[in-house]
């Protein structure tokens, strides 16, 4: 457990470990797209596959920064394009709640991120990552700093 | 005077044959206000009713094992904070309603051992239960407080800065024992198998350590979304003293904030977690 | 079943009509001139009213088309020649050389990349280029890549072949020649759509002449963010976020200018507001104004969508019909003239002006119809009568889409649907399934043998191989636990691939295996279906992409590629180690369909159930079939309505399949897709009928107004009642000299905020009448819009010739009533124009009151579990592409109890749930989905959080128990169910939190 964030005392990483959750029909068609566009990304995320951002459960976020990912992205489909109806609308209200918790107990809430990218956005996905490891990072600097 | 009304009232029900048992408060020593169980009418001599009823008895009504042992109908006292745990049950189709009489008893504050009103009362806006929903009322009725929702608690923490925030908490992360207490005495904690205690998967880590604790937390209260009532009760038997309110409010505050969303308003009402509106707010999201 | 019909067009029109027959069974070859399907759909950037993105709702069903058993997809092609056969027809089908072999191409685009020679990029409307040799877009169907002969190198100099030298594949092919197929059809469906109009024939607009004019297909280009621009709005001549943007309504519509378009293109006025939404939501400062004939937001929850465009996103709305644009020469802005609302001539500079341009029929198409014998309309399109959408002159050919019309993609999607019902009448059968069953080896337990996990790891060329270093992954993925082969290929997804696949599965007696290449998206089914020809169930296999979201997304970085492929790889075996054998679960599926409702609608839906040979059961409260239609007496299209109902009636009622229940209530429906029960009432008598799928057609009813006066008023009528005066020459005629019609009664205002559809065209038909029967009467009509959409125009156009006077009023200055002692009719209206307010006086007044939904819906509802929109109308799967559907399966609406709509529209919808319904009912079994949500009975509480996040009613609580209670094949395997649940009593098999969370803690071990 000494590479989970929840210890303090963490040496920054040249690499980081972020876990990107991405729902089937929009997100993961997006970063395809991204790659049939060869937009170029960093390679500090690995994708793991849902069929809804729908099917999130907070606790599948907080499991995985606890075993030791530097963070987290959920990614779905944009509000009312969910291939499941509504799916993205409930994990909207979980992922809300999740973030305030994180935040409240004193996690940067940078480690943690939610977006939504269509198929079509190829290069929204990039830059979502880019986002996303640039905030992991500046959270995991940080935090050694003050540990430190 | 209100303890003579909840006896006759506790004897009549007994004695009628309406309910076999019923749960209120007696008294175990000085001080020492207790949950009691009466079957016998003549028992009710046993029954208590003063500012030191802090126990929220609606936990043994989400109690599998208590309820299947009792099998009958069950009288139940309650003060008006109560009255939201029972709604929040009665949502989740925890509790058959046909089973239980509810008697509903004004409260105007508990007290602590130095003679002060509970924070938690001093938030309180039930203090007089709901005719419409309680079988029984006794005591006057009392004009519901009508006040702004009060989170400076909240506030202050909030405008902490994140390492001091996680200072704070982790403070109580290092001395948390995982004795579960705050769990075990919660009336919305029912499942059969705690996913605390679940091992396939195993969600949190069971020891008690901070990460595991900080953990612990983030997901008692996260089950507690739009459920917890504030009855205070976990605050008050954590042996340690940790300030569970203040994870419970913040919880409280942003379902009010966000979703517009209180608990135990109406038995009728669907978690907020099972509900969205279309412009829910979205400002974390990229 | 040797059964095929040919669909001509691959828009939506053309792949819902395929993929329908193809449900039902029947094999279907689609012929798409384009080298990809997907049609205009596939170049919209969003859709109206919800603003979902195109590509993500069309692209499913594009995947699901091609993959389909059934289906054989000819794109790149044109018919040759269709001859007229015995019982049915043969076509000559031309597949035309791509130069690149479709097997072995695996769209890597490699080849794009370093061909040298830019052409332009008809896909983006030429606003960008393309490679010479390239694919439409990133997600064509199929992906395979097509040289353009006419601009190649090596064909027009013989030097080159930079393509075929970069090819690892081996799939570039200079010599290929066109095919020709030719092929025996029972049936043909033309789904071949239309084209925008060219504003190049208007040169006042500036388009081809100033840069800063586009057409509304190349703005949809230019927002899309896979589009040219990559998503920045920007404008043509500077490159610049344009500040200011003017649509021009009705460029090529309403309009005889320049040649036949006297109709309306019905979707573009709902178009421009969708873009206009769309710029705001790109740039917080962009101003849209759109320059507008009549706003014709018919459809379902339009004037909604408009309402928010003015309020929320402050867009503008100016009615002018605008003559010209001139281009400011330096700043290239554009100056437009137009008609203030009080009647002023002002100009306003915009930088940046998108034409609406209309539809039209191209020339091609209209000679493929002549060709095919089919007659065209005066317009070009092909028209049908109203209880026979679809239905040609020629037997044996049916029509759907922009073909018949214009029309929106819902219109299209349902008369896609219908068209397939139509065409497959005499291939079915009750007795002969249409299930799939595909044969394939006995599948191995795997129960009792020890995990044996394989990895293979492809090359995919260069793709992967020049960026990644396979070998070490390869050597890496072999040192896991468990992991007992791993391997490398150049294409995993070739032939020889797949074989050596299966051998070494067997060899090495996997149990798990690992697949690192391309996308799932794309590939999972080739190798499912790997493991299936060697004996292991196919959800034992876990893909993991290291081509699309690694190689080529750190292309300049090897070595980080390279342990990001090792990672995944990782993740994929900690996966796979839970991964269990999945099963889909058949049922029974009873092959009758229950019609609720017997109005047009449930008659035409009924009848085409029967007529493809399966029962159906038509139940109506009322006392006689229907509904609406009786007090209807003529429509614009049809004179003898009454005759032609009686005629439906009477086939429905002597039909053998069908089983009219008349004077019957519906008490009970119990059950699921497939498999229901439905407790039927008429007077004491109760009985229980069984069917596998339900139609919704309810109907609606007029709406009953207090406005105006109409409840003690008897000159003051409603526009129904006004059509049976004409008809029976009421005496009261003969009174009223001046006939005062008023449009938009009580609705498209605060608690009925929505058009009602059809009331403009029925006041265009009662104007036309009357003024046939009584010409020297006048008439006045007081309007907020005129809604002819389609090809209703050319009838307003007729109407405004007849001399009938039009004034529009505002919502806050409804026009006011005042009764004279001589029985007179003194209306006030506020004239715009004018700006005074006008008194007119009548002796008749005409109210359109539009349609009501029937409050018995809401029961209805709850009882099937579906949901009603705000207006109290019945709510569809999806808007675009599913509008016969509900999200619950086996259940479908159609008609009024979906919203208002004309006759022949709900004709076209009723037949389009027919056809939907078919696709169930054909089936002997209907299978479910692998991934289901799965209950721990142990652990479930039964609070019901579960039952209330699912969108498809697939959970229930057992009531005795205690205990959610999931229904297999109801549940689509979204897993909202298991997320929500808080006692982790609820888990999606598939995905299961164990897997899930496996594939991330290998990584951290």
């Amino acid at each position: 457990m000494s590479r989970s964030h929840f210890d303090s005392g963490e040496k920054v990483k040249k690499k980081l470990k972020i876990i990107g959750f991405l729902c089937n029909w929009c997100s993961y068609a997006g970063a395809d797209l991204a790659g049939t566009s060869r937009l170029q990304y960093p390679a500090d995320i690995r994708i793991i596959r849902v069929p809804c951002s729908g099917r999130m459960n907070p606790l599948l976020v907080l499991k995985c920064l606890q075993e030791g990912a530097d963070g987290v992205l959920v990614s779905g489909c944009h509000p009312g394009d969910c291939h499941y109806q509504e799916g993205n609308y409930y994990v909207r209200r979980r992922m809300l709640i999740l973030k305030n918790l994180l935040e409240y107990f004193g996690i940067d809430k940078r480690r943690f991120h939610m977006s939504w990218v269509s198929a079509s956005e190829g290069a929204k996905w990039a830059d979502v990552v880019k986002k996303v490891v640039e905030d992991v990072r500046d959270a995991c600097e940080e935090e050694v700093k003050t540990a430190g | 005077m209100i303890i003579k009304k909840i006896k006759t009232t506790a004897k009549d029900l007994l004695t009628d044959g309406s309910v076999s048992l019923i749960i209120g408060y007696g008294i175990n020593g000085p001080g020492d206000v207790t949950p009691v169980f009466i079957k016998d009418p003549d028992d009710v001599e046993k029954l208590v009713w003063n500012d030191q009823c802090y126990y929220n008895l609606i936990r043994y009504l989400s109690d599998r094992d208590f309820i299947e042992q009792n099998n009958g109908s069950i009288g139940i006292i309650i003060k008006g904070c109560d009255q939201k745990s029972l709604k929040v049950l009665l949502s989740e189709s925890q509790v058959n309603r046909d089973k239980i009489k509810v008697i509903g008893v004004t409260c105007k504050g508990l007290m602590d051992s130095d003679g002060n009103v509970l924070a938690k009362c001093e938030a309180c806006d039930v203090v007089y239960p709901d005719k419409d929903f309680c079988d029984v009322i006794i005591g006057e009725e009392v004009k519901k407080k009508e006040k702004e929702k009060d989170f400076s608690d909240i506030d202050e923490i909030d405008s902490m800065d994140l390492p001091d925030r996680k200072k704070f908490w982790d403070n109580f992360f290092e001395r948390c024992l995982r004795c579960y207490a705050c769990r075990n005495i919660c009336p919305l904690c029912y499942c059969k198998e705690c996913i605390m205690d679940q091992h396939n998967p195993q969600w949190v880590l069971p020891s008690a350590s901070v990460v595991g604790n900080r953990l612990f937390h983030i997901v008692r209260a996260y089950h507690l979304t739009g459920r917890c009532v504030d009855c205070g009760e976990c605050e008050r038997v954590c042996p340690i003293g940790m300030p569970l309110r203040k994870i419970n409010r913040k919880i409280i505050k942003v379902v009010k904030e966000r979703f517009d969303f209180e608990s135990g308003k109406d038995q009728e009402q669907k978690s907020p977690l099972t509900r969205y509106r279309e412009n829910d707010s979205e400002d974390f999201i990229i | 079943m040797n059964k095929r019909i040919l669909v001509i067009g691959g828009g939506i029109g053309g792949v819902q009509a395929g993929l329908d027959l193809a449900q039902m069974g029947i094999k279907v070859t689609l012929v798409e001139a384009k080298p990809s399907i997907g049609g205009r759909m596939a170049q919209l950037d969003k859709t109206f009213p919800t603003n979902d993105c195109s590509t993500c709702i069309l692209s499913p069903k594009l995947y699901e088309l091609a993959s389909h058993p059934n289906v054989d997809i000819f794109s790149y092609s044109t018919l040759d020649k269709v001859d007229k056969k015995e019982n049915g027809f043969q076509a000559r089908i031309r597949k035309k050389a791509r130069f690149v072999n479709e097997e072995k191409c695996t769209a890597c685009g490699l080849c794009s990349e370093k061909c040298p020679v830019k052409i332009p990029d008809l896909f983006n409307k030429e606003i960008t280029t393309t490679k010479c040799i390239s694919i439409p877009y990133a997600q064509a169907v199929p992906a395979v890549y097509k040289i353009d002969k006419k601009h190649c190198l090596y064909f027009s100099k013989g030097k080159c072949g930079i393509c075929q030298k970069v090819c690892t594949a081996g799939a570039i092919d200079y010599e290929q020649k066109d095919t020709i197929e030719t092929i025996d059809f029972d049936a043909i469906i033309v789904a071949a759509g239309a084209e925008e109009y060219t504003p190049r024939i208007r040169p006042e607009y500036g388009f081809g002449i100033y840069d800063n004019v586009v057409t509304s297909i190349e703005y949809e280009r230019i927002l899309s963010a896979s589009g040219p621009t990559g998503g920045h709005i920007i404008r043509p001549s500077d490159k610049t976020a344009p500040g200011s943007i003017a649509f021009i309504q009705c460029v090529g519509s309403r309009d005889i200018s320049s040649g036949n378009y006297a109709y309306c293109s019905s979707y573009c006025c709902m178009q421009a507001t969708k873009d206009a939404i769309i710029t705001r939501e790109h740039d917080q400062n962009a101003c849209s104004t759109i320059f507008y004939i009549d706003i014709r937001a018919f459809g379902k929850d339009f004037d909604k969508f408009v309402d928010r465009a003015q309020s929320e996103y402050n867009v503008k709305y100016i009615k002018s019909r605008i003559s010209e644009i001139i281009e400011k020469p330096k700043t290239k802005n554009l100056a437009i003239k137009y008609i203030t609302p009080d009647g002023r001539i002002n100009t306003k500079e915009f930088e940046l002006v998108v034409l609406s341009v209309g539809i039209r029929i191209p020339d091609q198409i209209k000679e493929l119809m002549t060709e095919l014998g089919v007659k065209l309309s005066e317009y070009g399109f092909c028209p049908c009568d109203a209880f026979e959408p679809g239905i040609t002159n020629v037997d044996g050919i049916y029509v759907c889409g922009t073909l018949m019309g214009p029309m929106d993609i819902p219109e299209t999607v349902m008369s896609a649907s219908a068209a397939a019902s139509m065409a497959a009448r005499g291939l079915l059968s009750p007795e002969i399934s249409s299930e799939i069953i595909k044969e394939k080896p006995a599948e191995i337990a795997i129960e009792e043998k020890y995990l044996k996990i394989g990895v293979v790891v492809c090359h995919c060329g260069v793709n992967i191989g020049s960026v990644v270093d396979v070998p070490e992954v390869v050597k890496f993925a072999g040192s896991f636990r468990n992991v007992v082969f791993a391997d490398e290929l150049i294409y995993a997804c070739s032939r020889d691939s797949i074989k050596y696949i299966i051998d070494k599965i067997k060899e090495h007696d996997l149990t798990r295996f690992i697949m690192a290449s391309c996308s799932p998206r794309t590939h999972e089914t080739l190798f499912k279906s790997a493991l299936e020809e060697a004996g292991l169930n196919k959800y034992l296999m876990q893909m993991t992409n290291i081509r699309d979201q690694c190689s080529w997304v750190h292309q300049d970085n090897h070595e980080e590629a390279t342990e990001k492929a090792k990672d995944l790889v990782c993740m994929a075996v900690g996966r796979s180690r839970y991964l269990q054998p999945l099963h889909e679960l058949d049922s029974e599926v009873n092959k009758a369909c229950l019609v609720i409702g017997g109005g047009i609608a449930g008659m035409m839906s009924a009848l085409f159930i029967a007529d493809n040979g399966f029962r159906a059961f038509l139940v109506e409260k009322d006392t006689e079939l229907g509904g609406n239609l009786l007090k209807i007496n003529y429509t614009l299209e049809e004179k003898n309505i009454s005759w032609l109902l009686g005629k439906i009636r009477e086939r429905v009622q002597e039909h053998p399949l069908i089983d009219v229940c008349l004077n019957t209530e519906i008490r009970e429906i119990k059950g699921y897709v497939g498999n229901f029960t439905t407790n039927l009432t008429s007077g004491k008598e109760e009985r229980n009928i069984e069917h596998g799928a339900v139609i919704v057609a309810t109907g609606g009813r007029e709406h009953e107004t207090e406005s105006y006066g109409y409840r003690d008023e008897s000159y003051v009528v409603t526009q129904r009642e006004f059509e049976t005066m004409l008809l029976n020459k009421n005496p009261m005629l003969k009174y009223a000299h001046t006939v005062a019609m008023i449009q938009c009664v009580d609705s498209r205002e605060s608690d009925k905020n929505y058009c009602s559809r059809v009331c403009c065209g029925e006041m265009v038909k009662n104007i036309l009448q009357l003024k046939n029967d009584y010409p020297d009467k006048d008439v006045y009509v007081l309007y907020r819009d005129i809604r002819t959409y389609g090809m209703l125009e050319p009838y307003y156009t007729q109407a405004r010739k007849t001399g009938a006077l039009f004034f529009r009023y505002d919502i806050e200055n409804k026009p006011v009533i005042q009764k004279e002692e001589n029985g007179e009719f003194i209306i006030t209206v506020y004239d715009e124009i004018l700006r005074r307010y006008i008194k007119l006086r009548a002796q008749l007044i005409v109210l359109s009151v539009g349609i009501d939904p029937l409050e018995t819906n809401d029961q209805l509802a709850r009882m099937l579990k579906v949901p009603l929109n705000e207006d109290g109308f019945f709510h569809e799967a999806h808007v675009k592409l599913r509008p016969v559907d509900f999200a619950t399966a086996g259940i479908f609406v159609s008609g009024l109890a979906h919203g208002p709509k004309y006759i022949n529209e709900s004709v076209s919808q009723a037949i389009a749930a027919a056809s939907r319904a078919l696709t169930i009912i054909t089936k002997d079994k209907i299978r479910s989905e692998a991934h289901t949500a799965v209950i721990n009975e142990v652990r479930c509480t039964g609070c019901g959080f579960c039952v209330d996040v699912c969108a498809y009613n697939a959970i229930e609580i057992d009531k005795e128990k205690n205990i959610a209670a999931v229904n297999t094949l109801m549940c689509k395997g979204c897993g909202s169910c298991a997320a929500t649940c808080l006692s982790g009593a609820v888990d999606l098999s598939g995905f299961t939190n164990k897997q899930l969370i496996q594939e991330f803690q290998e990584l951290f071990l």
